[in-house]
This record gives C-alpha cells, structure tokens and sequence, in this order.
C-alpha cells in the first residue's frame, strides 16, 4: 500500500496570465510533518489551497488518500482535512467556540456535552481556554492564529495543513505550538503540512522540507540533508536567520 | 459496553462515530454514579470525543474512577485532551427586558451626543480646509460629486419624473369633478418644489451615499487605515470626511432641482394630454402661484439633508466594532436611521414654516 499520502503531479498554477506554480511534483508522507519553506511570495499559500480544490489547477493532478481531489468521492474525504488559514478566516460573527464548534455540529452526530468538552479540550491544546466565549474581533494576532488552530483540528483531522501557524507568537507560545503539532502527530497519527518562516520551528518538527523558489521546487528532503545543499537560493535563505 | 462490580469495561474504538451510542448507554444506567475503575484494555483507538467521554464518566461517578489495563499511547492521547471538570464555564443569564430597555436609552443618548460632537468637527475642519488649501487632496472633491451626484443624475431624474405623473394623475382626477383642471399647476409646483423633491432625493442619497459613507469609513477602521492615517499625524475627519461633506453641500441643491423640473414637466405632459390644458397655461399659472420664497425653502431643506445624511453615514462608519460582520451591520442602521432622520427634520421644517 502507498505510505504517501498526498501525490501531486506536474502541477501548474496561474492567476489569470502569470504562472505561480510550475511543474510541481512532491509526495508527502503518511504520519509524518512535511515543511514548505520558501521566499515571501513564491506560492506557498497558493499550493496549499490548491490541494484543498480552493485553487482551479492549470495542469497536473492531485491526489490525496489515493484519491484525485477533482473527483466527486473527494468531497467526503475533506472533512478529514484540516486548515489553518495564514490569516486565520475565523468567522467573525460568532465566538470562538462558535467557530471550534461549527465542524463538529455539522460533521458529527456527538451530544452537545461531548461537542462542550471537545471545545474546551481543543481551547485548552492551544491555551486559549478564557476566550472562547469572545468575538474573533477582540483577539489578539496570535490569539487568533491560535483558535484558528483549534477550530482546524476540531475533528481530529487524518490530514492538517498549516499555513504559518507560529507568525506573530512569541517564541514560547509558538514552541508549544510547535510541541502541539508533535504530540497529535504522535498520538493520532496526524499528517500535517506545514508552511513556516522560523527555523527554530522548522528544526523542532520537520520530518521533510519541500523548499520553493519562485514557484518552482528546488530542494526536497530532510532538515541535515537542506542544510548541506550548495544551492545559491537555499544557502542564502538559511544564512540570513 | 459493560458495568459489573464498579467497573465499566470499554472496548474497540472510542471514537466520533462510536461516543453517542455508548454516551446515550451510559447515561441510561443508574449505576453510573458508582463507577470506580474504567477498564480500557480491549480499546484500540481514541480520538478527542473518546475522551470527552471518558471525561464525563468520571464527573459522573461519585467516586473517583481511575483508568486501568490503559496502554502508553492511549494514556498520552487522554492526557493531551483531557479537561478538569472545573474548567467548564457555566451557561451566562441574559438580561431582562428593563434592562435591555435600559440599555438601549442610554446608548442612543450617548450616540446622539457623540453624533453632535462629530458634527462640530466637521463644521472646524470644513471652515478651516476653505481658507487653507494646502491640506486638501487633490481632486477628491471632484471626485465625491461625481460620486454622489452625477451619478445619482440617472435615478433620481427617473423617479421623480414618475413621482410628478402619479401625483398628477391622482390628483386630475379629483380636479377634473371640480372642474378645477388648471389648479394642477399650483398642486404640482408646490408639491414637487417644496416636498417631493428635496424628499424623494434625500431618501436616494441616503441609500445610495448614506450607506457608501458608512461602509467606506468602517471598512477603513476595521482594517485599521484611520489608525494609520492617525499615526502620520493625518485627522480623518479632515481627510475622509471633508471632501463628502463639501460635495454633497453642492450636489444635493442641483439634485434637488433636476428632481422637481423633470417632476414638473411630468405634471405639464398629464395636464396637456390628459386634462387638456395649453403648455402655455400650464406654466403661467405655476409661475404665478409659486414665490421665490417656495424655491427657498426646498433648497434650504436640501442642504440640512445633505449633512444630516453625511453626519449619520460617517458616524456610524466610525462606531464599528468587530470584523466584516460589523461592517454590514452599521451600513444597515446608518441607512435605515439617515432616512428616519430626514422624514422627522421634513416635519419639523413643515412645523416651522407654519409659524
Ligand atoms: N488572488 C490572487 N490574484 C493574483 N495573484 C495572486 C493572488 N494570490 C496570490 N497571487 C500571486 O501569487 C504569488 C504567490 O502567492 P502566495 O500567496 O502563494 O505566496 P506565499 O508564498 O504564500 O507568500 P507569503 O509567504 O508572503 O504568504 C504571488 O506573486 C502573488 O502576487
Ligand atoms: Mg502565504
């Protein structure tokens, strides 16, 4: 059986005539945190929605759980996934528990004292438990970051995508991020894709890097292997933090 | 699922798909407040809800059950999700109708003097922009009138050019009974002049500008540009505000008027074709009943319209909390209140003439 769970092939992407994405092909492993690395705009973000079908694909496939995402059996599969928006896209008309407890009310047939203590379970993962009864307009940066964490991983998704969840912590807050990320990859099996800046956080949990540049692939492998790459882009990326 | 001799026996998965059946099992026995050990040696996998239940076993019983036959992984994931019973905030009681009556006093009396305030702002920096010309943006003035005039030419002309036709016909039919067919002059003339006109366009300004008003400057607050323009030492009010409220002081009167001519003319067609009068008549007895004093009036009016819907619009624009959301929801009430506003200041204008 395929331990990869996502297969992407000869992917392109454009907005309208400018390609963002070119020729990509990665496969990311069953269980483990792959990082995507790359310069401020180089289609990050843009490879992440598109393997959640939020981007219309130029060329190539995807396929995620062995499954092509532009099939219609896939739309079951996306409730399995979970995404951490680079600016959090909580919904701001409803509380933080709200937003944690939309997934679980729609996806889930669970008795409101299950989904109550799910909620605050989650709360307490990413320590925000005093503010669940508040607006996302009276977060703070982080503090949203953080809820949008628990709201993606409310159903113990097999597949977390995370696009910088650790910009604008602190370092100790984002630490525990980072050990949060560990701990559900180790107890629940949870695979995850992660787009970061901060090497300390991607020295801490990344099992794979995919390095972008320019939306091209130039590096994929481990954190030992990127750091002895002689390549121009990717020396001086980690030179310069 | 079992309970025998204090202990409840789990298997399998504890899972999202597994938790309600076992919750509605569980929550059947009455012997589940004497739970004291929770077997999980047949579990295989838990996930978040599977704790949650575990975690209401134990607030169930009344002593305190401890997990045994758990392996590691199992006792780490519990860990990882479990929660103190204590942390469960209670249910908030919601005020009663005296309060919320209470509430809603004080607010709109707080906003209306916060709206005053406003307006003095507005007024200071109005006066202080037509003697300095060096802090206003280029062309922004020009840019507003087209805004809220030229491009409101389309709508206002068309409505109250059916405005004029059904007072008109309602009215020459009245007329006609009486034989009193040329006193449709003076009925239109005084209506369109002084009533209608000013009206019809105001209420169209507040929903086409009011509303633009109030969700261009929330837009702006929420995503934290007024911070911005304050921080380099710009005053909104100066630079956003200024050049709208300039520009609808000298839209609105031209509204007004191309609203009561074409009103006007909608009258002339209904008096020619439909009651038989010559153009000529038409227009001879409506300048003879109308005084300049009329015009005066309507167009006065006009202008205390044009900043009552500027001063509602940006007031409100300003007074938005939250996110998007809060953006919608301001530019509602800014409308719904601007035109509230301008129908009970029309009253009042009718009271003060009067006298
Ligand atoms: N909606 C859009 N329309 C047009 N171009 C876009 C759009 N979104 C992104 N782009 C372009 O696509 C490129 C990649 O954007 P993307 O958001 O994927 O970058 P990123 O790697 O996530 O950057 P960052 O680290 O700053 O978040 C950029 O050059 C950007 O200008
Ligand atoms: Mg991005």
């Amino acid at each position: 059986m395929n331990s990869n769970l996502i297969n992407i092939n000869n992917l392109s992407v454009n907005y309208g005539k400018t390609t963002v994405l070119e020729d990509i092909n990665i496969s990311i492993p069953r269980g483990e945190i792959t990082v995507i690395l790359g310069g401020s705009g180089c289609g990050k973000t843009t490879l992440l929605k598109s393997m959640l079908k939020l981007q219309p694909l130029a060329a190539g496939s995807i396929k995620i759980f062995n499954r092509n995402i532009k099939s219609s059996e896939f739309n079951q599969e996306l409730k399995k996934i979970g995404m951490v928006f680079q600016n959090g896209a909580l919904l701001n008309s409803i509380t933080v528990r709200n937003n944690i407890s939309i997934p679980l009310k729609h996806h889930t047939n669970l008795p409101d004292e299950i989904i109550d203590r799910i909620i605050i379970s989650k709360l307490k993962l990413v320590n925000l438990e005093g503010a669940g009864h508040l607006l996302p307009a009276e977060l703070s940066g982080g503090m949203k970051k953080r809820a949008a964490v628990a709201r993606a991983i409310a159903l113990d998704p097999v597949l977390l995508f995370c696009d910088e969840p650790s910009a604008g912590l602190d370092p100790i807050t984002s630490a525990s991020l980072d050990n949060l990320l560990i701990k559900l990859k180790q107890q629940l099996d949870m695979t995850m894709v992660i787009v970061t800046h901060e090497l300390a956080s991607v020295r801490r949990i990344a099992d794979n890097i995919i390095f972008l540049h320019e939306g091209k692939i130039l590096f994929q492998g481990s954190y030992n292997e990127i750091q002895n790459s002689d390549n121009r882009h990717i020396q001086e990326f980690f030179s310069s933090n | 699922m079992e309970i025998s001799k204090k202990t409840i026996y789990l298997e399998d998965n504890l899972t999202k798909e597994t938790v309600k059946n076992l919750y509605t099992n569980f929550k059947e026995r009455p012997d589940n407040i004497n739970i004291q050990k929770i077997d999980l040696n047949l579990v295989q996998t838990i996930d978040s809800a599977g704790v949650a239940f575990l975690d209401i076993i134990k607030d169930t019983s009344h002593y305190q059950p401890v997990l045994i036959n758990a392996d590691q992984n199992l006792l780490d994931t519990i860990d990882t999700f479990s929660v103190k019973s204590e942390k469960i905030p209670e249910k908030k009681r919601r005020p009663g109708f005296f309060e919320n009556f209470g509430d809603s006093f004080l607010n709109s009396t707080n906003s209306f003097v916060a709206s005053l305030y406003l307006t003095a702002d507005i007024f200071y920096w109005t006066l202080r922009d037509l003697f300095s010309s060096k802090h206003r943006r280029e062309g922004s003035i020009i840019q507003q009138s087209i805004l809220i005039g030229v491009n409101a030419v389309g709508i206002i002309g068309l409505l109250s050019f059916i405005i004029g036709l059904i007072l008109a016909f309602q009215s020459s039919a009245q007329l006609r009974q009486i034989g009193a067919n040329i006193y449709i002059a003076d009925l239109i003339g005084i209506s369109m002049v002084r009533e209608m006109g000013p009206m019809m366009t105001a209420i169209i300004v507040a929903g086409r500008s009011g509303s633009a008003f109030a969700s261009e400057i929330a837009t702006m607050k929420i995503s934290e540009e007024l911070d911005a323009l304050r921080t380099m030492s710009i005053n909104p009010i100066r630079f956003l505000v200024v050049p709208k409220f300039i520009a609808i002081t000298i839209c609105m009167p031209l509204l007004v008027t191309l609203a009561t001519f074409l009103g006007i003319i909608a009258g002339l067609l209904v008096a020619v074709y439909y009651l038989n009068l010559s153009a000529v008549s038409y227009i001879n007895e409506m300048f003879n009943f109308l005084t300049i004093k009329d015009e005066i009036i309507g167009l006065s009016k006009s202008i205390f319209f044009a900043w009552v819907i500027v001063i509602i619009g940006v007031y409100f624009g300003f007074k938005v909390t939250g996110g998007a959301e809060g953006v919608g929801k301001v530019t509602t009430k800014s409308v719904v209140v601007a035109i509230f506003a301008v129908i009970v200041l029309d009253a009042l204008f009718s009271l003060f003439y009067l006298i």
